[in-house]
């Protein structure tokens, strides 16, 4: 139907809106990345868009941004992402206890934060697995490298040490966390899409 | 395009020109009428948003019967709190540079700087959220194709006020009187028997209180965090320079060809690329008229 580049960090988006209100389009493929989701998001819903009567699916917008948008103004919007605070296994209940004891009960935990996290048992693992601390050897050692995650059990890749992820998508909930409705299989990481 | 269309486009552009009005008009006066460039007035506004969040989160918590009026008081205090630190400002670092304009750029880029870090450190590392008064949400259904948000309209009235209440100050007040007589020949006010440093201090408040205020009302259209002052001050500054420094009318009146601009280019075109072209405009007048649209003669 249409497609709209805005430069980073823009906060007005009415134009965008009323094109987007002239075409009517089935879904809505939000990147907005950033500060600018809030802005998307709140002058969307002043114009009388939102979960309830537009399908929009956010690729960069996890419970951390919506505690920023506001949660009333996400409910009911789908968005993409490989973790959610949500997620039911035993090792995402442990991390979400440590974590809101250690930071606080209204801390929310989004995909980014859980990246940085297991990023850094990765290394630990691989570091324990090369015994040396020599990145050569870590590189090396971490191929095909499991992992009990928060998001699940996932590993390294066996060539380009990239992940291999479930890609999830989940709807808002009016509380700004997520309930969970797709998960795919583990996937192959490709940094380097063809077209 | 049909009606419904150019109604609505009309109306994004009268609604860019508002904001983009509230958030010149505190620069203009600063840098237009004393040639203060103050780079920090964009972080002015972020703590006009904070003083916004901390009203809304003292509303929510002592009185949440009252929540619906928390947007005024929140102004309100954003004006006073943005307006003091101006003043504080004012007499701590900018009467020192008044005879180096260029220092004032550096000294106020710094002073921005720390105000992020501050709010980083003090406030939250993210954006917090600023809830919208419940009589705020939604659009005004003009006819069944037509609708305007009523934030919007809300920033429209308030932007009207407060431009009316500046050019009530400025040209119909003995104190407004002092003020331009300061900045038109600073060394004959001063003979005249005008305090000029008070004058100075209470100009620049001023202008950092008009920061506040319009920084505390776009809490309901974008985001509030540390960084938020990045994402207004390149437009502010494009609108007073565009307009012609010294010359209130002339920022009002840049302001809304820059307003309708975005609006019918963002239309037309992708928005990067509306914001490219309006940028070449931008360049294309100040190049052939290097003192923007409205250019006043003043004395220095």
């Amino acid at each position: 139907m249409g497609e709209g580049y805005y430069p980073l960090g823009h906060i007005e988006f009415s134009s965008e809106i009323n094109k987007i209100k002239a075409a009517k389009p089935d879904v809505i493929l939000n990147c907005v990345v950033g500060g600018s989701n809030v802005a998307f998001f709140k002058q969307l819903t002043a114009a009388g868009i939102n979960g309830s009567n537009q399908t929009l699916l956010s690729l960069a917008v996890s419970e951390e941004e919506v505690s920023g948008i506001g949660a009333e103004n996400t409910v009911g919007t789908l968005t993409c992402m490989g973790y959610f605070q949500s997620l039911k296994n035993p090792a995402n209940e442990k991390f979400v206890k440590a974590f809101k004891a250690k930071y606080g009960a209204n801390r929310v935990l989004g995909d980014t934060l859980e990246c940085g996290y297991i990023s850094v048992y990765l290394w630990k693992l691989a570091a324990e697995k090369a015994k040396s601390f020599d990145v050569e050897k870590v590189v090396a050692a971490s191929s095909d490298l499991p992992i009990d995650a928060p998001e699940g059990h996932v590993h390294f890749d066996k060539s380009n040490h990239h992940l291999w992820k479930h890609a999830r998508i989940g709807t808002f909930l009016p509380d700004g966390q997520v309930n969970m409705i797709y998960e795919s299989p583990l996937l192959a990481p490709n940094p380097f899409p063809k077209l | 395009m049909n009606l419904d269309m150019l109604a609505m486009q009309a109306f994004t552009g009268l609604s860019i020109f508002t904001i983009l009005m509230l958030m010149a008009l505190g620069l203009a006066i600063v840098f237009g009428l004393m040639g203060v460039i103050n780079m920090a007035h964009g972080e002015l506004m972020a703590m006009g948003a904070y003083c916004s969040y901390g009203t809304a989160l003292f509303f929510e918590r002592f009185m949440p019967g009252l929540m619906g009026l928390y947007i005024f008081v929140g102004i309100g205090l954003a004006f006073v709190v943005t307006s003091l630190f101006g003043y504080l400002l004012e007499r701590g670092l900018i009467r020192f540079l008044y005879k180096r304009p260029l220092d004032t750029l550096l000294a106020t880029w710094g002073v921005s700087l720390v105000l992020q870090q501050l709010y980083r450190q003090l406030i939250n590392a993210k954006e917090v959220e600023v809830p919208t008064v419940s009589w705020l949400h939604g659009a005004w259904q003009a006819t069944e194709g037509v609708s305007f948000p009523l934030s919007r309209l809300f920033i429209i009235g308030l932007a009207v006020v407060t431009a009316t209440l500046v050019y009530l100050l400025l040209f119909r007040t003995r104190w407004g009187l002092r003020i331009r007589a300061v900045t038109q020949n600073r060394a004959m006010a001063g003979a005249a028997g005008i305090n000029t440093t008070k004058v100075d201090a209470y100009t620049f408040a001023l202008g950092c209180g008009l920061a506040g205020i319009a920084g505390s009302s776009f809490t309901m259209l974008a985001s509030t965090g540390p960084t938020t002052g990045q994402q207004y001050i390149v437009d502010t500054f494009i609108t007073v320079v565009f307009g012609g420094v010294e010359s209130l009318l002339g920022t009002i009146f840049s302001a809304f060809i820059i307003g309708q601009m975005q609006s019918w280019f963002e239309y037309s075109l992708s928005g990067s690329m509306a914001r490219a072209s309006i940028l070449l405009l931008v360049i294309v007048v100040l190049y052939f008229r290097p003192n923007g649209l409205f250019a006043a003669k003043v004395r220095r």
